[in-house]
């Protein structure tokens, strides 16, 4: 399987499993409703308060479920087009959040420091993603509860900028970072024209340099 | 109700409080975990006749928790409740000795029969 192929896939398989809660939580609340309603209706202590309270709980859950359906919508339709004009914080922060489960699961914060006006960037933003997608699941496997990774986009002269910065109380180096090669990024980053530059820590801070798109 | 004890293990909060209401609405004494740490510090203080759980919990690796509670509550009857439809996890989990695989979302009715299939093949032994 392709490398791009692999990295659809595994953000579907993140994608789903979290629908799957999404519409899990909805349809045990809506039972939970029915059930309020069969056992106590007829009570004096009708549950009105509780089923309100319920409701309330369903309609966040759709809000919640509809956000990650848009991310999702919106990454896939990247594919449509693969060189266009993008915008990089909206690459950046539509990944992460596809990703958010597995970083919750192993309680590893991430704060994004987006820059406010956005960067315009003339590539292939799949490319990108699976890049940045590659670097951090290149060190998930080191990362333990309660590390951090920042990630921040920046303009310096013509380029763009994503830092990455990895809080670990681990001993991070380049050689545990992405031990077993499952996803290497080397090639992809040639292709969307990009430099990588590790930090005077070693791996645990990197910059990924991109060149922005010249007005006129 | 001779099998009332339940432990449910999600960190999703939302899920856990929902599905614990509608099961003690039906009668059963229902508590909630939702780290790896919670759970442990739960069957310490008292064995669930079943755990509901989902595999990936915070503080845990996926299967992890389940061995620990194998070890540690060996009587009590472990389903898997969880969103990850992969048959080789389904298959892995039930080879490490969870009890049944369920899929979110689920019926309550099976959750429900669920729990007195496993209570009666919790108290089989000792009664032959």
């Amino acid at each position: 399987m392709t490398d791009q192929l692999r990295f659809v896939a595994s953000i579907l398989s993140i994608f789903t499993h979290e629908l799957n809660n999404h519409t899990s939580i909805m349809n045990e609340s809506a039972g939970l409703v029915l059930d309020l309603i069969e056992i106590k209706g007829n009570s004096e202590d009708c549950g009105f308060e509780q089923i309100s309270s319920v409701t309330g709980g369903i309609t966040n859950q759709i809000k919640k479920t509809t956000t990650l359906v848009k991310y999702l919508n919106r990454f896939a339709h990247r594919m449509d087009i693969p060189i266009s004009n993008y915008e990089l914080n909206e690459v950046v922060e539509e990944l992460i959040m596809l990703m958010n489960r597995v970083l919750n699961q192993k309680e590893i914060q991430i704060d994004l420091d987006l820059i406010k006006d956005g960067l315009i960037i003339y590539g292939n933003p799949s490319v990108l993603q699976y890049v940045i997608f590659s670097i951090i699941q290149g060190f998930l496997s080191c990362l333990k509860s309660g590390d951090k990774i920042i990630i921040k986009t920046l303009s310096v002269d013509s380029n763009a900028e994503i830092r990455f910065q990895f809080n670990s109380e681990q001993k991070l180096s380049l050689d545990i970072m992405n031990a077993d090669k499952k996803w290497d990024y080397s090639e992809y980053i040639k292709q969307i024209g990009a430099g990588i530059v590790f930090g005077a820590q070693g791996a645990t801070d990197l910059t990924l340099t991109i060149p922005l798109v010249k007005e006129g | 109700m001779i099998c009332e004890k339940i432990l449910l293990i999600d960190d999703e909060k939302d899920f856990t409080t929902t599905l614990a209401e509608r099961l003690k609405l039906r009668g059963y004494d229902v508590s909630v975990a939702s780290t790896a740490d919670e759970a442990l510090a739960s069957v310490s203080q008292g064995i669930p006749n079943v755990i509901f759980m989902d595999l990936q919990i915070p503080g845990s690796t996926s299967g992890e928790l389940l061995s620990a509670l194998l070890k540690v509550t060996p009587k009590s009857r472990i389903v898997i409740l969880t969103g990850n439809a992969d048959e080789a996890t389904k298959k892995k989990s039930l080879e490490q000795g969870a009890y049944d695989y369920i899929l979110k979302p689920f019926k309550i009715k099976e959750i429900v029969t669920k729990i007195v299939e496993a209570c009666q093949d919790r108290q089989e032994p000792s009664a032959v």
